[in-house]
């Protein structure tokens, strides 16, 4: 059994799939995306929040986890909801991940993922959920590396895996002024979205987040986005919500 | 939303502009009654006729509902000499005037108070006993004085050129009301009369279901659209936030003024809801006014989109509404002792307590049990015997001291209500009885508050653990903490806080000593009960959740406490009614819901919600309304009894802390009811606030 580490539950958490849902944060993740609002769950081990000394990131036995998320078991049945494995990168805890999956087949699975993970392991993730949550940012590497710190391109593979294993999925656009809401950008992942086979059930314009760098301190961390825009560019982001619209992809604005 | 007229309404209620209406009355009446022989029945029906002859009638040209209250005061009509005389004097024994329940509107829509006063009349020539001459008397009287006061109305709605409101007034409240209008304008008019009779809190019981037929008529026969109902429906919620800074209460805005709408019918239990249910929550929604407060009685049928627009009241922040389980609710009155046919009929009384409109006088609130200090005591005394802790003793010290608070509660606040012979026409029977409601009243039971039950239980629960892991000496240790208020201890009252298990996050361990509590509660309640008057223990705090805790309250003789075992700290507030304690890790709303589904609420049946805050964001995400409705149907399906939502960002209250001016009408729900934020004492601010830093 290989054991894992959860730096939160979220019950009745909204924005994370269909019904009333538990979202299980994973701690850990590959990127380092300028813009996160959980600077705490980039690091893997668990760390100390230095303003309230409270430990952050609890170790769980996948049995341990699944029983927990188990007691919920009549709400998710009768509301037509269930779990989502967010993080951090949930993938980043493979192992883990799947053997608790293993231990919860009869709920409704969502994985919210920001696709970077080796890609035998992403598609057996990806098989043993009921929905896919893929996270898409910015089009051209450069850029990529430069805000998130990796590479974007097993993420775009992975991405064209799930879709010719015709997994469910949302795509879900983080909207960064000055970052993601570029026009160029936008375009760049229109195209993307676009050479798809088939559809996504939908796609999420995620609003930035301006308490985002709200934690860093709390773990001795530094935002570095202080002065960027709180709104994203009304230009371009209504420019590519009509190009998907027109093109019969569903958009959901957040 | 509204017309401009309605906007205008809204604004001159908002800003008390009726104010400017009033004036004081002087005392000589007390003079006259000074000399007078009268016995309480015969006072209440002179001062409400005194109150009628010197209102002043106020209506404006443009309205369609009215009436404004125009005297400041109600001039003393007792003295305690004239209630020992007439009720002797005894040792504990507290007397009030009604208050806290619910008149039957019904029986004034359908009979109109001509007809009721026949009644009267007709009572007055079957009887000899003085006594009941007396009150019939006082009854009729007391009706013809309304009445007169509603011809002055008619006659000032002549002199402002406002016929309809002059019309309304020719018919209501003399004769039954025969349209929707009709009915609205009868209630708010009798309602207030009530109010100049001494009563207060004063609730309006099922709106929907007595309104209805009127309602239905109306739209039947084409009389009135949906539209134009509403529009009149607003007004009617406009006028009842007019004069409630005279109406009495803990705090300004805990007026008692709720409405229940939802549930079943009392004849065969189906369901009665109907379009009114609907029409009163859009209302309410789209005005945000504190008055009246929403109470909606739900079940696992209740339909989604009437759960999504109570989600959507919630979402304006008011505090209510206010939801109940019939589930729950009717069986556990039946095993009371209440009728099938009553128990399904049931409403609110000024905050959450359930009573029967019309045939319930009873007092509700009348003191609060403190689980944390039963707990404490038990704790203390246990620790008295040299180097040995036997739970066994502990847990029956605690049930002990939980029998000794309600005994005290029962002998040192007996509650007694004085006569109303107005207010005792819209109570069932009495008239027939020939006696004041006060003393025939089909439910006269007492109900009493369980305060700081999730302190109570995280403290017991902590007790339980130091013994399990650290023996005597470590609850030696905890006790020297506490009684230090953990100064030097601020390490074991992290862990206390942090490590222990605690109520609200569906612990089996913290959630089984909640259980105990309220189990030893509801036994005594039990013991302490008889055939008249049974004891209703309940889960609710109301204003205890501070008093409880702050030794300068001494009007209130309930025990307070210091800190307790679960690292609660000296003078730090206890968590509201069924809420987990103050500034502990909380799992989330899901666990909330399961913790609190451990209480037999077939024995803990006086009211008390669980009450959650929840973060604004909840309603900028997708289907948030949705899936919040999803989470009462939860709330059901696991058996609780009484669930309040608010909804309200805590920075907001901070800036309105630092700003009153430029927060006048910002409303917030205090316990059982919802207030403007400015207007509440700071301790209660600072409660509010502190809720809602904790949002889940």
């Amino acid at each position: 059994m290989t054991n894992g580490i959860v730096f939160d539950i979220k019950e009745f958490a909204l924005n994370d799939g269909p019904g009333i849902r538990v979202t299980v944060f994973l701690k850990g993740c590959p990127l380092t995306c300028k813009w996160c609002h959980n600077p705490e769950s980039q690091k893997h081990q668990p760390e100390t929040n230095q303003k309230t000394n409270r430990l952050c990131g609890k170790i769980y036995t996948p049995s341990e986890l699944a029983e927990h998320l188990r007691q919920f078991q009549d709400v998710f049945a009768f509301s037509e909801g269930g779990i989502t494995f967010s993080g951090g990168e949930p993938t980043l805890q493979a192992d883990f991940l799947m053997e608790t999956l293993s231990l919860l087949t009869d709920i409704h699975t969502t994985l919210d993922t920001c696709g970077y993970c080796e890609s035998s392991k992403f598609l057996k993730i990806a098989q043993a959920v009921n929905l896919v949550y893929f996270d898409l940012k910015l089009a051209d590497d450069t850029l990529h590396q430069k805000y998130t710190g990796m590479s974007n391109r097993l993420i775009l593979e992975n991405l064209k895996m799930l879709d010719e294993h015709n997994i469910p999925l949302h795509i879900r656009i983080p909207l960064i002024p000055t970052i993601t809401d570029t026009a160029d950008n936008l375009n760049g992942l229109f195209n993307i979205i676009k050479s798809l086979k088939h559809s996504p059930i939908r796609i999420d314009l995620l609003p930035y987040n301006i308490c985002a760098g709200g934690k860093y301190e709390n773990y001795g961390m530094t935002y570095e986005l202080t002065t960027i825009p709180n709104e994203p560019n009304q230009t371009s982001v209504q420019h590519f919500y009509e190009q998907l619209t027109q093109n019969n992809f569903n958009v959901m604005k957040g | 939303m509204f017309s401009e007229r309605l906007t205008q309404l809204r604004d001159f209620t908002q800003q008390r502009q009726y104010q400017q209406f009033r004036t004081e009355i002087d005392n000589h009446y007390t003079k006259l009654l000074d000399k007078a022989d009268y016995n309480f029945v015969q006072r209440s029906a002179f001062i409400l006729k005194e109150m009628c002859q010197t209102e002043d009638a106020v209506v404006f040209p443009d309205e369609r509902i009215s009436f404004i209250r125009t005297k400041q005061n109600i001039p003393f009509y007792f003295k305690p000499k004239n209630i020992e005389k007439e009720f002797g004097k005894k040792k504990g024994v507290v007397y009030d005037t009604f208050h806290n329940i619910c008149p039957d509107y019904e029986i004034l829509l359908t009979n109109g108070l001509e007809k009721l006063r026949e009644e009267v009349l007709s009572e007055r020539k079957k009887t000899k006993k003085r006594s009941e001459k007396i009150f019939l008397d006082s009854v009729a009287s007391s009706i013809l004085a309304v009445l007169q006061l509603a011809e002055k109305y008619h006659k000032a709605a002549l002199i402002a050129n406002n016929q309809e409101v002059a019309d309304l007034f020719n018919r209501v409240p003399r004769y039954p009301a025969q349209t929707f209008h009709e009915g609205l304008q009868a209630i708010r008019f009798v309602s207030a009369a009530l109010y100049l009779a001494d009563t207060y809190q004063l609730g309006f019981g099922r709106m929907d279901q007595y309104l209805y037929p009127l309602y239905e008529n109306d739209i039947k026969t084409g009389k009135i659209s949906r539209e134009e109902a509403k529009e009149l429906l607003a007004e009617f919620f406009i006028s009842l936030n007019k004069d409630t800074d005279l109406y009495r209460g803990v705090q300004q805005g805990d007026n008692g003024q709720s409405v229940m709408l939802g549930g079943c019918k009392p004849a065969d239990g189906t369901s009665a809801v109907n379009d009114l249910t609907y029409l009163i929550l859009e209302v309410s929604k789209d005005l945000k006014l504190i008055d009246p407060k929403i109470n909606l009685r739900i079940d696992s049928n209740t339909p989604d989109d009437l759960l999504e627009l109570g989600c959507e009241l919630t979402k304006c922040g008011l505090g209510f509404p206010q939801y109940s389980n019939d589930e729950v609710v009717i069986p556990a009155l039946v095993k009371k002792g209440y009728s099938l046919e009553d128990a399904r009929n049931y409403t609110v009384a000024a905050c959450w307590e359930f009573i029967i409109p019309g045939k319930g006088m009873e007092v509700v609130n009348q003191g609060a049990v403190s689980f944390p200090y039963a707990v404490d005591i038990a704790f203390e005394k246990c620790m008295q015997k040299n180097n040995s802790f036997n739970i066994d003793t502990f847990r029956k010290l605690i049930k002990q001291n939980i029998k000794e608070q309600v005994k005290k509660i029962i002998s040192n606040r007996d509650i007694r209500t004085l006569p109303c012979p107005f207010a005792s026409v819209f109570f069932h029977d009495s008239i027939q009885q020939r006696k004041d409601a006060s003393q025939c009243a089909k439910y006269n039971n007492i109900g009493i508050h369980g305060a700081g039950s999730a302190n109570g239980a995280d403290a017991l629960i902590a007790i339980l653990k130091t013994f399990e892991t650290k023996g005597f000496s470590g609850l030696k240790e905890l006790l020297t903490a506490k009684n230090a208020n953990f100064k030097g201890y601020e390490k074991l009252r992290t862990y206390l806080q942090d490590e222990m298990p605690k109520v609200g996050n569906a612990d089996t361990d913290a959630d089984n000593e909640l259980k105990f509590l309220f189990d030893c509660f509801a036994d005594v309640a039990d013991e302490l009960s008889n055939k008249h008057k049974k004891i209703r223990a309940g889960s609710g705090s109301a204003m205890f959740y501070v008093w409880l805790v702050d030794p300068n309250m001494t009007w209130a003789f309930e025990p307070k406490v210091n800190a307790t075992a679960d690292g609660r700290l000296s003078g730090e507030a206890l968590s509201t009614s069924l809420a987990p304690s103050h500034g502990i890790k909380v799992n989330g709303v899901l666990s909330v819901l399961k913790s609190y589904s451990v209480i037999d609420y077939s024995r803990i049946m006086n009211g008390g919600p669980i009450t959650i805050e929840l973060s604004p964001s909840v309603f900028h995400s997708e289907d948030g309304i949705k899936k919040l409705a999803q989470l009462i149907k939860y709330f059901v399906k696991v058996g609780n009894q009484q669930l309040q939502l608010n909804v309200l960002d805590a920075s907001v209250l901070e800036e309105a802390i630092a700003h009153p001016e430029k927060h006048r009408n910002l409303i917030v729900r205090v316990w059982g009811w919802s207030g403007y934020f400015t207007e509440l004492a700071p301790v209660y601010q600072q409660h509010v606030l502190n809720r809602h830093k904790y949002t889940l």
